[in-house]
């Protein structure tokens, strides 16, 4: 079984006979990031390339969200291309998580926009994120809740992976030192594994709720959320960053509408490069049908993650290890890099600085949920 | 000898043997080492993958274990639902997820790695199944949560399933290893004799050009010395490759030219010294032949007066008796002047002969020497004798120069040459020979005249000049014309000798002082 359906990003450059050489980058994202690759590329070709050489991605379509055994045929196949000078992605932790072994033994750099497994901390010198460590986002998580001058009662659901394991811990942690412990604790299966729903639903509904704490992705809430929301009409639903993945659909039906979650993008208060790059989507939707969804992280961690290697190649060139060392020197020895959502470096673990924000689902999308905390854990 | 000239740069044979000796340590050094980094280096990827083999089924047995343990408390729980029961569950599933988690960075190739993540998986499924049978238990449903715990087992046994294929890859990879390394090892054992072999050849190698370069070298070296020893002139030597064997080679040359010096210095002092004790002993022999010649005038002329005398009375009265008798009319008177006066005078005139020449003999010479044409001399003398050679049937043969002078009484000379000529017609008549041969040739300062004849040879050469000495008949020689032809070359400043032809034959070879080139003078006397 190959699932692999490789193909280079025709609209990146046309490279005609007697061109430069093309720099190459590998994109193993979700939809969402994989246009926002897409579309950083073709700005910097736009702009005459890099050094004169245009910039070409080599994109491995739909792998993003599966199990880390693909990830590891991606990653593979990517660290032993030669011509490929550094990696964005994966999405899921799991698969970061797989991807970096992969790529730290074959000193290929990784830019994992949005995976947030406080592991993948761990994962080596060449593995690098857009995003604050799930150890912060627990905290924030747990914030958010004991915010309230009433402590909820809280049911806590965890999907059974890194993503899921690894934030449950600190959100765990944080509440416990709050004094909120969870009435109710339960992992669950993702993806196909998800079938016991009822018995999830009456589970939950069993320990009478005020709050539920989903740690975990979108498709399997949306296909919770009608029975708890039946029986618990008054549930409020605070969600981990995974909700906000480009997997899920648009609610035509209303159902998670009032739901919370966090986000990595000030939406209430964009920066002037956030928000002429939501201009420019939205004028590609207006225009395009195929490009359905919001103004997703994965899309500007996307396109930022693209600008960022550029940048590295254009100082450092095509060399791999060159091109680690110009993101290690990042916010230390050199300026940190001028990100869509403010300065990007990195910590000695290849992380940023941690930055969230939540957000609600509203009939019309989203807005922007104002907290006394905003942007800090 | 060998010319420094030509003889190419040598090299230091210490430098080269120092230089032999470190390039010898560095290799062996270099092998030691070598040899030493990659047993070592074997031996730590043995340690190395039999650790992490260690450390890796530590781990397995860790998730194994946990899993394990979390399955009894989750069916303990299931009978007995509590509190605690949950949070020990939870904490065997922290306990197997964190053991899994070790395995995420560990080296280990990409099966491995699938393995790992389906360890992962069925863990992640047990731990939800396990929740799900929690869950309707906790509702009160108790079939359906008898129904549920039956389908734990299956999450379980993929569980184990997948712990054990991840440790028989490791296993399996851990015996690829092994056989890996054994083959290194074995390609070790093949270099370290490789190399023990390039050793022991390098070592015959420098074993051999130190017999070449040097042993050798040295054994030429005494060759020569021995060979100087035993008499050699000279002994050449090949130029040298070390600078110390050249030094060596060219003070052996300087020794032998030395000593070739000293050598021909000595042969030439003995051939000298051999040649100063001939003449010494020639001398000798001259002395004394002079001093028992001299002796002996004395006495003869003494006897010859005495003896003179008489004999004139005798010859005057037999001269007298003839005449008388001759004018005699008896014919018996005549017959007796035939018969007794004619021998007598005969007889007294030989008698005065003798006398006189033993008063020659006696007298001492007073005339002068002057450089006489010595091819005149012979050709005056030898043509008085060459008329008794015909008539006896044999030949005088004359080499002589015309330009040579020597110094001499041109009379005695003469009388000398005429004598010696008597002496070999003489000796001639005895044999079969018939040729006198005169020669003579210029050497330095002298003139050397040899009389050789093909007659029988002196008997006695050192008595040839003795006088009285002779081998002839008591009648045809008195023993004194030799002896006065050593007197006259004695009176000249010559010398004379007498020894044998090889081929049979005597030799005369007398020996006059050369006289420079004058006026041509006749030796007619």
């Amino acid at each position: 079984m190959r699932r692999f359906s490789t193909f280079l990003a025709g609209a990146i450059l046309a490279a005609g006979c007697g061109s430069p050489a093309p720099l190459r980058l590998g994109i193993v994202l979700d939809r969402d990031g994989e246009r926002g690759a897409i579309l950083a590329a073709s700005d910097i070709n736009a702009a005459g390339g890099i050094r004169g050489r245009p910039l070409e991605l080599r994109i491995l379509r739909g792998l993003s969200p599966t199990s880390a055994k693909v990830a590891f045929m991606a990653a593979d196949s990517l660290a032993l291309d030669p011509t490929i000078l550094a990696v964005v992605g994966h999405t899921n932790s799991s698969a970061s998580l797989a991807g970096a072994q992969v790529y730290n033994e074959h000193h290929l750099v990784q830019i994992a926009p949005t995976t947030t497994a406080p592991l993948y901390s761990e994962a080596g010198r060449y593995s690098f994120r857009l995003v604050g460590s799930d150890t912060h986002q627990g905290a924030f998580l747990a914030r958010v809740v004991l915010a309230d001058s009433v402590h909820p009662r809280t049911a806590l659901l965890y999907v059974n992976d890194d993503y899921g394991r690894g934030l449950r811990e600190p959100v765990e942690a944080n509440l416990s030192s709050g004094g909120v412990t969870p009435v109710y604790e339960a992992p669950y299966s993702s993806g196909a594994d998800f079938t016991d729903i009822d018995d999830v639903a009456h589970a939950i509904i069993r320990s009478r709720p005020e709050l539920l704490m989903w740690l975990g992705r979108a498709p399997e809430l949306r296909r919770l959320l009608p029975a708890l929301r039946a029986a618990l009409p008054n549930l409020r639903v605070l969600s981990s960053d995974g909700f906000s993945g480009s997997d899920s659909p648009p609610d035509s039906t209303g159902r998670m509408i009032g739901v919370r979650y966090v986000r990595f993008l000030n939406m209430n208060d964009p920066t002037p490069a956030e928000r002429a790059l939501r201009d420019r989507f939205n004028r590609r939707r207006q225009r395009d049908s195929v490009w359905q969804g919001g103004f997703s992280d994965q899309y500007v961690m996307g396109y930022q993650a693209v600008h960022l290697l550029a940048e590295a190649i254009r100082d450092k060139g095509a060399d791999r290890e060159g091109i680690r060392s110009y993101l290690s020197e990042l916010g230390s020895t050199r300026p940190a890099f001028p990100g869509v959502d403010g300065p990007i470096r990195f910590d000695q673990h290849g992380d940023p600085e941690a930055k969230y924000y939540l957000d609600e689902v509203t009939a019309h999308g989203s807005k922007a949920v104002p907290l006394p905390f905003l942007g800090r854990p | 000898m060998i010319g420094v000239r030509d003889k190419p740069r040598a090299r230091s044979l210490r430098r080269v043997m120092l230089l032999g000796a470190v390039a010898f340590g560095l290799l062996a050094t270099t092998f030691v080492l070598a040899f030493g980094f990659l047993s070592n280096s074997i031996r730590q990827g043995l340690d190395d993958s039999t650790d992490q083999l260690v450390r890796e089924e530590r781990i397995a047995d860790e998730i194994v274990s946990s899993s394990y343990n979390q399955q009894v408390v989750a069916y303990r729980y299931l009978e007995r639902p509590s509190e605690a029961g949950m949070d020990e569950f939870r904490q065997k599933g922290q306990q197997a997820y964190a053991g899994i988690r070790q395995y995420l960075f560990h080296p280990m190739p990409l099966g491995a790695r699938l393995k790992v993540e389906a360890i992962k998986e069925a863990h992640e499924k047990f731990e939800v199944a396990a929740q799900h049978a929690f869950d309707l238990l906790q509702s009160g449903d108790s079939a359906a949560a008898r129904a549920r715990v039956a389908t734990l087992t299956a999450p379980a046994a993929a569980l184990e399933q997948a712990v054990g294929s991840f440790i028989a890859d490791r296993e399996q990879q851990r015996a690829t290893l092994r056989v890996q390394q054994t083959a290194a090892l074995h390609r070790l054992q093949l270099t370290t004799a490789l190399v023990a072999l390039a050793l022991a050849l390098t070592a015959i190698l420098m074993a051999h050009l130190l017999r070449r370069r040097v042993v050798l070298p040295l054994y030429d070296l005494s060759t020569a010395v021995r060979q100087l020893g035993a008499g050699a002139d000279h002994v050449p030597l090949a130029p040298q490759r070390y600078e110390e064997f050249q030094m060596l080679a060219d003070s052996f040359d300087g020794m032998f030219e030395s000593i070739r010096k000293s050598r021909h210095q000595v042969q030439a002092r003995n051939r000298e010294l051999t040649r100063t004790l001939d003449e010494l002993r020639r001398t000798q022999r001259e002395l004394v032949q002079r001093e028992k010649l001299s002796a002996m005038g004395e006495m003869l002329a003494g006897l010859a007066h005495e003896l003179n005398n008489p004999l004139a009375g005798i010859l005057g009265l037999a001269e007298c008796i003839k005449m008388d008798l001759a004018e005699s009319d008896d014919p018996k008177a005549r017959e007796m002047v035939a018969i007794m006066v004619d021998p007598l005078v005969a007889e007294s005139l030989r008698a005065r002969d003798l006398v006189r020449n033993l008063l020659h003999f006696a007298r001492q010479s007073t005339e002068q020497a002057e450089p006489v044409h010595l091819l005149g001399a012979i050709d005056v003398a030898i043509g008085l004798r060459q008329h008794e050679f015909s008539l006896a049937g044999k030949s005088i043969e004359i080499e002589v120069a015309d330009d040579l002078y020597v110094v001499a009484q041109p009379q005695k000379l003469q009388h000398a040459i005429i004598n010696i000529a008597n002496n070999a017609l003489d000796a001639l008549r005895d044999g079969d020979g018939s040729r006198l041969k005169i020669g003579a040739t210029r050497d330095d300062a002298a003139v050397v005249v040899v009389f050789e004849d093909e007659g029988p040879g002196f008997r006695q050469p050192d008595r040839a000049f003795d006088p009285f000495y002779t081998t002839k008949s008591v009648g045809d020689g008195t023993g004194l014309g030799l002896s006065l032809v050593h007197r006259f070359v004695q009176e000249a400043g010559g010398s004379i000798w007498a020894d044998n032809v090889p081929g049979g034959g005597a030799r005369v070879t007398m020996q006059l002082q050369s006289a420079p080139h004058t006026e041509r003078k006749t030796a007619v006397g």
